[in-house]
């Protein structure tokens, strides 16, 4: 409770402070959650460079989208943006090449694997939870069923892609977890979306 | 003075561990804390107290997979009509796939007073439970038996009255067994407007290649109408982005008949990512550009190994700017085509690059690095 409290602080301080544009590939930016009273508990999302796009999960009927930086910041009062200092350092990432069949793993530099992941994810779909709790979509593909012994043998059959789970903090954080490019111990023990924002470093 | 200052702190410490304890109650049973934790919770409204009460219930391997649902259900029991309390709950009871409680989770979406939320996340749970067959282990008997009751009541749910129920329905339906069912359940709730235009366009495209020939054609078609109803508007761009990313895969493309194919390829070509008005001026959507001209490609039946070719010929033979040539050398056929093009070539796109200053950028946006790292790769 504290450590939401300080949050919700500093979130006041830094709206009206400096809040400053992401400017780096997959910059976490955040705001006000746009629920009266709750408002500080706050809402992230990812700043993707490479897709010209904030994406985002919102408690709406279609909940991961992608909107523009102006859309996000009209939404409620904008809180700037947040970064992990050693993404950069970080090595290579390999990711899936794509989503409605994977069939090879492609190695790319961190923040635009970031990105990569997210824009594949959003091409899956996901569902809403409220929970901490988070399921990642997964790529299609075609199976063969286990032929039963009197029958033909089975046919292969596409399966889609399944959708993620996730909340908005989840969202950003198993993203930015890809891979492990953000070890796993720089997030927040008690993760609300503004004790995430406020975890890494401030533009 | 050391000596006094560590006994403080020591005071401290024992201090605040004794208060922790004492508010935790250690004699308390795991579904007694939790309970008491959502009572917490509802007092003060701090769904970061319920995440850490919930977690340390589903987390602890001392508590059966029954008591944790049962200990969930209670709590879902007591806060049915608050609408955060209540969709947190049963979202999670559906993170533990309480598969012989499917009969618990469908009477209570067939009670009359079920909030809408709570039976949008109770579609979810029971949707949860449908094992999907897999090149895996067979299915067992009461895994085809659970499987059918799923997939049955999806059915139900998917001609509910209330539109998020069958939106859950649908969406739910459509990802356990694409093909000729699902595409007409897509249709129905698409009609009734129960999905809109994103989850229609993306559940279509996701039905492709496990629909027979005509059907494939006439959900293209329906797609690309709803696509195509306002030039550039928001259902073009998402159209676009999701047809990228779906079509860019080799085998997936080869499920679709050539009319279809033809079909697609003229709407992308209208659409090209960051060049018609309906994209953001905010930056350039690089990640899309490299999907529509991959999708393009495959389109046209091009293979793994000609994309590369494919790729640069396009690039130079078109309008392209520095964006595009960025966008293309940042993802998977960017190294091969950095190696194959020859010298003037190279040189043809590096110009290309340098030209980028023309083009009206959000300073200090992050794409001057795909920018650098374009040019750094061909520069060799």
């Amino acid at each position: 409770m504290k450590r939401v409290l300080t949050a919700a602080a500093f979130a006041c301080a830094a709206t009206l402070v400096h809040a400053a544009n992401p400017w780096q590939n997959a910059d976490m930016v955040g705001r006000d959650l746009n629920v009266p009273l709750l408002g500080s508990i706050g809402h992230v999302g990812l700043w993707s460079g490479a897709v010209g796009y904030v994406i985002e999960m919102l408690d709406e009927a279609t909940p991961l989208q992608q909107n523009t930086l102006a859309n996000f910041k009209s939404r409620t009062s904008y809180w700037g943006a947040s970064y992990y200092s050693s993404l950069m350092s970080r090595p290579n990432v390999q990711v899936c090449n794509n989503i409605a069949y994977c069939d090879n793993l492609i190695s790319y530099a961190p923040d635009y694997a970031l990105q990569w992941q997210a824009s594949l994810w959003w091409a899956a779909g996901a569902t809403y939870t409220t929970t901490v709790f988070y399921t990642h979509p997964q790529p299609g593909g075609w199976y063969t069923p286990e032929s039963p012994p009197w029958g033909p043998p089975a046919q292969p059959i596409y399966k889609g892609p399944t959708m993620g789970q996730f909340r908005c903090d989840t969202f950003v954080r198993e993203v930015w977890r890809t891979g492990n490019t953000v070890p796993v111990a720089s997030f927040p023990g008690t993760q609300l979306p503004n004790t995430m924002f406020y975890a890494f470093s401030i533009r | 003075m050391t000596f006094n200052m560590r006994n403080i702190a020591l005071a401290i410490v024992l201090s605040g561990l004794s208060q922790t304890l004492a508010a935790q109650d250690i004699s308390a049973s795991p579904a007694e804390t939790y309970l008491g934790s959502v009572n917490e919770a509802a007092k003060s409204q701090n769904i970061g107290d319920l995440d850490v009460a919930t977690r340390a219930l589903i987390e602890n391997q001392r508590v059966s997979a029954q008591a944790k649902f049962d200990t969930l259900w209670k709590a879902y029991q007591m806060y049915r009509t608050e609408p955060t309390l209540a969709a947190y709950t049963v979202s999670a009871i559906g993170f533990l796939k309480p598969v012989d409680r499917l009969q618990a989770l469908k009477d209570e979406f067939a009670r009359k007073d079920t909030p809408s939320k709570n039976r949008v996340q109770l579609v979810q749970a029971i949707a949860g439970l449908y094992r999907a067959p897999s090149a895996g282990p067979a299915l067992t008997d009461a895994d085809q038996t659970r499987n059918g009751d799923v997939l049955l009541f999806l059915q139900h749910a998917a001609a509910d009255q209330d539109s998020d129920v069958v939106r859950a329905a649908v969406l739910a339906y459509s990802r356990a067994v694409p093909g000729p069912r699902a595409a007409a359940l897509i249709q129905q709730a698409n009609q009734r407007g129960a999905l809109g235009a994103e989850h229609f366009m993306r559940e279509s495209i996701i039905q492709i290649p496990a629909l027979p020939a005509a059907d494939q054609d006439a959900t293209i078609d329906s797609i690309l109408v709803l696509g195509g109803l306002r030039a550039n508007g928001p259902e073009a761009v998402t159209l676009t982005r999701l047809l990228g990313a779906y079509l860019k895969s080799e085998k997936f493309t080869e499920s679709i008949g050539a009319g279809s194919r033809q079909k697609l390829d003229a709407f992308l070509l209208t659409q090209e990512p960051g060049r018609t008005p309906g994209w953001a001026s905010g930056g350039f959507p690089y990640v899309d550009y490299n999907n529509w001209l991959e999708a393009r490609g495959r389109l046209a039946g091009v293979s793994d190994s000609a994309m590369p070719d494919f790729m640069l010929g396009q690039l130079l033979g078109s309008s392209s700017g520095g964006e595009q040539v960025a966008a293309v050398m940042a993802a998977q056929f960017g190294p091969t085509i950095a190696s194959k093009a020859t010298e003037p070539q190279r040189k043809q796109l590096l110009q290309r690059l340098s030209n980028t200053g023309q083009v009206s950028l959000l300073p200090g946006v992050g794409q001057h690095d795909l920018h650098a790292r374009a040019v750094q790769m061909l520069a060799r």
